[in-house]
């Protein structure tokens, strides 16, 4: 169940009643382990097998790569692992898609391939949890991981409610020794997870939903009809929407965690105060960027080989990276995009020796082109095809038919302009600390304004209905 | 413990946070509760919200009654002007209704039709207006029926069915989400209504809505509505009802009836889906609701009643007409074209009394 809905609301009220009125700290994480299969199951019962053995599964093959003694058996049992994750995952999100581009490809050649249709349901999160078994895997491979004792542990690792959806994705050796002893939240912890899942639900309900994408909607459903301002309206109310979905949804995983003594990692930091690619990469999504970092990029031999071979691995990583985000070609562009800046990036800074210290000037020019570009590269995340894409891209500068006809009203254009812009500043503002920063720095009665302003507005402004998370998709 | 990956945890914000959460509550609270209060002793009621999900819910009752249901079809006037009770005190049988505000029946029909399981009595509120428009694509009820059919029937995924019903609750309960609306759109609109009135319209679980005209600002309201339905602003500034009889009663006498063309497509449409569910031993009434003052004399004048009932009734003879029976066109409607819910139960009474004396189709 998405945390912006009352269904939530309720389960997590119960669940810390539960956890908090039970004394044994095994009994307590049984309690955890089985209220995360029950907030799983609240989408699809089913799935929660799946789950289960996606986690027994790796389990297993961690426990014999670990006991194995010779190197051609841990690979072995690390091949069985890749392929039960990477099966379950290539089956459920990526099947349609490599059928659909068989027949097209067969079709191209003249044979008429025509299987019988199936429709496949994608497990929620399964790319988040997937990778989050594959990596307790690798771990041990590398032997950077014991496993552990514990099944229950190791369960709950995987399952963990806060962040099984839509992460952060945790990493075995940062969640398991937590499991270890008794957690329970201090009041500061209590308090401030409480106010990182107000926050979270801010951003989401009423930043994201309320006031970003009902501008980007309208003009990605029907881009032809819009002119230059709206389109840019749209283009940067897209980042602003993206950010404020999914880190919100970080924001509230993490408190929510926090609310029951876990921590998790962080997972944004102002990505779009970034001074270039490289640093956008380690602010934006950092758990996914840092894991194709650690069991992609290095796997494939990183910077270690040569010049061309570290060029071409940076492409590959970006390019599964983009396919990660969904089984279209859009995603695919969209990451190879990322690669290709950051190679170019590379290139520059090794022309400019890019540690040297840069003016503020320079800097602030730099963020701003960074954030533009990325903003450009959305375009290809949320567009529906190469298509509609173009026609948007193509709207920046040429209008519509109609260039003085507008179909957005100047409030709207105000409010989505003026938040973008509001955000920009913040992250910029925010760019080399954290949210707790800001918090820590203010008396704690403008803390509890700041708070009730926020709830405030999510009662005024909510119209009470569930809008997906993005990030759930993937 | 140190995670790979700095987290919230190693810079928490402390202290106070009891004092600053009781705090957060309370004003919370007592900032909901001050305008439930303060909108309530204006006169506004919490309603259920006519949704998606309650019209898919009595849809599939529906079907589930079959021989034993009359089904209620149309939009706001047999959704305002039938007493959900006394139809099923007279009838014996159990109202469900259908009927959605302000749209064209004809998708919901068509959905009606292709149901086997719909083999009861379904009552039409039609007029030659609706039939000549049949083919324009109307999104509300086209969506309603695609929900219900891909959605409501599939299942729902367990948190959205229980989410519904939390939602269902506030909303049913909290007069700053009457309608389901954002508690900003009701507060505003409760500051801005000077002298507030509160809401003159009701709903309950089973659909059925309740209009209470004497919470509306008159002759706005009713100029409203004629505006509406003659298709043109012709009164600027506020007058009086004498004023606006006259000035509208002009204008109406150059009306021109409308070509038949459309209407008669849109009356084979309709017979194609009547002759369906009567195969299947269904029975179909349509019923002509009453309008009065200028609004019935523009129905009127633009489709005269002699030119397009009578061909409908030729081609099917379960017709009711409100003007062909005094206990129907006796009553006064306050805004020309729906009862106050003070009347409602004494026109469905007469109304029943017809469809069940059976004289009608002679």
């Amino acid at each position: 169940m998405p945390f912006n809905t009352y269904t939530f609301i309720a389960f997590f009220i119960i669940v810390l009643i539960i956890h908090y009125s039970l004394r044994d700290w095994k009994t307590q994480k049984i309690n955890l382990l089985v209220v995360s299969y029950i907030f799983y199951s609240a989408w699809n019962p089913i799935f929660v097998f799946l789950l289960i053995i996606s986690t027994i599964c790796d389990w297993i093959v961690a426990k014999r790569i670990y006991s194995s003694h010779t190197q051609k058996s841990k690979t072995r049992y690390l091949m069985l692992s890749l392929v039960i994750n990477l099966g379950l995952l290539g089956y459920f999100k990526y099947g349609a898609f490599w059928l659909d581009n068989t027949i097209h490809l067969l079709s191209t050649v003249g044979i008429i391939f025509q299987p019988a249709s199936f429709d496949i349901i994608l497990p929620v999160g399964i790319s988040f949890y997937t990778f989050q078994t594959l990596s307790y895997s690798l771990d041990v491979y590398r032997g950077k991981l014991k496993p552990g004792n514990s099944l229950l542990d190791y369960a709950l690792y995987v399952s963990f409610f806060p962040q099984l959806v839509a992460g952060p994705i945790v990493r075995a050796g940062d969640f398991l020794p937590q499991c270890e002893k008794p957690r329970r939240a201090s009041q500061d912890q209590l308090g401030w997870g409480l106010s990182l899942l107000t926050i979270g639900l801010f951003m989401k309900i009423i930043l994201a939903d309320t006031l970003f994408a009902p501008v980007v909607d309208k003009v990605y459903d029907n881009p032809e009809q819009f002119n230059n301002l709206e389109t840019w309206t749209a283009i940067l109310s897209f980042s602003g929407q993206i950010f404020c979905d999914f880190a919100g949804y970080s924001t509230c995983a993490i408190g929510i965690a926090l609310c029951l003594g876990f921590v998790l990692p962080d997972n944004f930091k102002a990505p779009y105060a970034a001074l270039g690619f490289k640093d956008f990469w380690q602010r934006w999504h950092i758990s996914l960027s840092s894991w194709f970092r650690d069991y992609v990029y290095i796997s494939l031999g990183g910077n270690r080989i040569s010049v061309t071979r570290t060029h071409l691995n940076v492409m590959i990583t970006m390019l599964i990276a983009g396919l990660w985000h969904g089984a279209s070609w859009m995603f695919v562009l969209w990451g190879g995009l990322h690669g290709f800046y950051l190679l170019i990036e590379n290139k520059i800074r090794t022309y400019y020796h890019g540690d040297a210290k840069l003016s503020w000037v320079t800097q602030l020019a730099l963020i701003i082109l960074t954030y533009l570009i990325v903003s450009l590269t959305w375009i290809l995340f949320r567009a529906e095809n190469l298509n509609d894409a173009a026609i948007i891209l193509s709207h920046l500068y040429s209008s519509s038919s109609h260039p003085n006809r507008m179909i957005l009203s100047f409030f709207e254009i105000n409010m989505a302009l003026l938040a973008s812009f509001v955000l920009l500043t913040w992250h910029i503002y925010q760019r080399d600390k954290s949210i707790e920063h800001f918090y820590n720095r203010i008396h704690p009665v403008f803390r509890g304004v700041f708070l009730f302003a926020q709830l405030l507005i999510i009662y005024l402004f909510a119209s009470g209905d569930d809008h997906a998370f993005i990030y759930f998709q993937f | 413990m140190r995670l790979s990956i700095s987290s919230s945890n190693d810079r928490l914000p402390t202290r106070y946070w009891l004092t600053i959460w009781v705090g957060i509550l309370f004003f919370i609270l007592a900032f909901i509760l001050f305008f439930e209060f303060k909108i309530r002793d204006a006169g506004w009621m919490p309603s259920v919200v006519d949704s998606k999900q309650l019209w898919a819910y009595h849809r599939k009752r529906a079907s589930e009654i079959g021989k034993k249901a009359i089904i209620l079809v149309g939009a706001s006037r047999i959704q305002l002007d039938i007493d959900m009770d006394t139809v099923k005190d007279m009838s014996m049988l159990e109202p469900i209704q259908l009927a959605i505000d302000g749209s064209l029946f004809m998708p919901v029909l068509e959905n009606l039709a292709q149901d086997d399981k719909i083999k009861g009595t379904i009552l039409i509120s039609v007029n030659a207006s609706i039939l000549s428009r049949f083919s324009h694509s109307q999104l509300r009820p086209s969506q309603w029926v695609k929900y219900y059919q891909d959605t409501y029937l599939r299942g729902n995924e367990p948190y959205r069915v229980i989410n519904n019903k939390i939602k269902s609750f506030f909303d049913e309960h909290m007069v700053t989400r009457l309608q389901g609306a954002k508690p900003i759109t009701v507060i505003s609109q409760f500051a801005l209504q000077k002298p507030s009135l509160g809401n003159y319209l009701m709903t309950y679980p089973d659909r059925s809505r309740d209009a209470d005209y004497t919470k509306v600002q008159m002759p706005h309201f009713y100029a409203a509505r004629l505006q509406r339905h003659f298709g043109k602003n012709l009164v600027e500034k506020t007058v009086s009802f004498e004023q606006l009889f006259s000035i509208y009663h002009k204008a109406i006498l150059n009306i021109k009836p409308v070509n038949t063309r459309s209407f008669l497509k849109g009356v084979d449409a309709l017979m194609g889906l009547i002759l369906m569910i009567e195969k299947r031993g269904g029975k179909v009434i349509l019923v002509r609701f009453p309008t009065d003052k200028l609004l019935w004399e523009i129905d009127n004048r633009k489709y005269p009643r002699d030119i397009f009932w009578n061909e409908l009734k030729k081609r099917h003879p379960e017709t009711i007409h409100f003007s062909d029976y005094p206990s129907l066109s006796k009553y006064h409607l306050p805004d020309g074209s729906h009862f106050d819910y003070r009347d409602k139960k004494s026109f469905t009474k007469a109304l029943m009394k017809i469809i069940l004396s059976s004289d009608y189709a002679g």
